[in-house]
């Protein structure tokens, strides 16, 4: 410590001699922090303010890695803010708590990372509200409930994809059988449109999806007549039938119209795609696709429609 | 722990008005602290006495040839005094400085510290003593 007293309180008597040593330990004062001027300082030992502490009104900047060191609560005051332009470290051991009516808000553009190794338990209620991606595996050893208008859509990374082959019923009259490989587009044949709704005028296929697959869609490529005038009143339609075995109940999995809004559009190649989450159980059912071609006015012959391909993955069996 | 000071008996008139002198400035200040008591005054002499003393400028090489006041014979008495822990470390510092025992020292400085008080002697030592 280099600030004592040269002489006790009171000793500065009127007309006493004063020693140039005195004069000397009383110019330390050079060592004291200028409160006016400011300036640096680097002591070689640590100061340390108990009693009252310490009320910084001004900046306060800790230039020092590891300068500051709580005992007891660090507390960010009602309207200030703590704000971290670099990393904020939670060393092991040590919690974060957001205390009840607290919260947590990661602002758009802002990121939560959890690595590899890392646990997060959520024991509360948890809305997902936005779009949610799970790359990881996902394990649920209780009820997975899906209610209201929720829907399933299983895309997964390795599923597969596959034609229906050939048809397995058709009309003649109206379809011109395929001459190539089931691949090949089929096309209307007669002058005609087609009924629509009647399974004369539809296309069948098979749907050979394999057991204990999980059949998740069905996609046909359609193209509209060159020369077709206008767009025909009724499109093309895909229907996915499940059919019984048994009973020979059928019941429509999924049916889809074609969307397509412009005569242009279609006449271009394109598809319909009938989303479907079915686990496939062929020990009961058999899955159909029933296509059938644009009707009603402007209907015509000459519409093309390719083979039906079917999406599905492999996979375990499941309850519907 | 307690040093046996020789206080000169010329001195001990002065260390009543340095108690004077010092108490009522004490009595002015600002809050008003209490008097010292006449062992507190000699020891407060005795520190202003070293301070002089440990002059690095002040004669130093005149150091080695201050008489004890023991040697010098002037009439005086010991008086039993201690220090607080800062003044016994300056005492004890000078001693070894010196070369001489503690008391010695602190009888030195109370000497010198009775002159400086009162204004007598700028060096701190009357030019006969030397």
């Amino acid at each position: 410590m280099s600030f004592t007293r040269t002489r006790l309180p009171g000793f500065w008597t009127f007309g006493s001699t004063i020693a140039p040593a005195e004069f000397e330990h009383i110019d330390n004062y050079a060592y004291a922090v200028d409160g006016l001027n400011g300036g640096s300082y680097s002591p070689s030992a640590l100061i340390t303010i108990g009693g009252s502490g310490l009320t910084v009104a001004g900046p306060f900047n800790a230039s020092d890695a590891k300068v500051i060191s709580v005992d007891t609560t660090l507390t960010i005051e009602l309207g200030a803010n703590l704000l971290l332009t670099g990393n904020q470290i939670v060393n092991s051991g040590a919690g974060v708590g957001i205390l009840s009516g607290a919260f947590l808000t990661v602002s758009s553009g802002g990121t939560v990372t959890g690595n590899a190794g890392s646990i997060v338990n959520l024991a509360g209620t948890n809305t997902l509200s936005g779009t949610t991606t799970i790359s990881g595996t996902l394990t649920c050893s209780n009820t997975v409930t899906i209610s209201g208008a929720s829907l399933i859509n299983i895309t997964p990374v390795r599923s597969y994809t596959r034609t229906c082959g050939a048809p397995i019923r058709y009309n003649t009259t109206i379809w011109q059988p395929p001459t190539a490989l089931a691949s090949a587009p089929i096309t209307l044949a007669q002058a005609t449109a087609v009924t629509p709704g009647v399974y004369a005028e539809m296309i069948e296929y098979r749907a050979a999806v394999p057991e204990t697959s999980i059949f998740s869609s069905v996609s046909v490529r359609v193209k509209g007549l060159a020369a077709l005038p206008g767009l025909p009143v009724l499109l093309p339609t895909v229907r996915v039938v499940r059919t019984d075995t048994t009973t020979g109940a059928a019941t429509v999995l999924a049916n889809i119209t074609d969307s397509t809004a412009t005569l242009a559009d279609y006449k271009l190649d394109h598809d319909i795609v009938v989303p479907i989450v079915v686990f496939v159980d062929r020990t009961k059912y058999e899955y159909l696709v029933y296509v059938e071609g644009d009707s009603g006015s402007g209907g015509t012959f000459g519409t093309e429609i390719s083979a039906p391909r079917m999406v599905y993955t492999r996979g375990s069996i499941g309850e519907e | 722990m307690a040093i046996n000071v020789f206080v000169l008996t010329e001195d001990l008139a002065r260390l009543v008005t340095i108690e004077s002198d010092v108490n009522t400035l004490r009595a002015a200040l600002t809050p008003p602290l209490a008097a010292f008591t006449s062992d507190e005054i000699k020891l407060g002499t005795i520190q202003v006495g070293l301070n002089a003393l440990m002059a690095t400028i002040d004669v130093p090489n005149s150091l080695p040839a201050y008489p004890l006041l023991s040697i010098v014979g002037l009439p005086g008495a010991a008086v039993a005094l201690t220090p607080d822990t800062d003044l016994q470390y300056y005492i004890t510092t000078a001693a070894i400085a010196l070369s001489q025992s503690e008391a010695d020292v602190a009888s030195l400085a109370l000497h010198a510290g009775c002159l400086m008080m009162l204004g007598i002697a700028t060096n701190a030592f009357r030019a006969s003593f030397v």
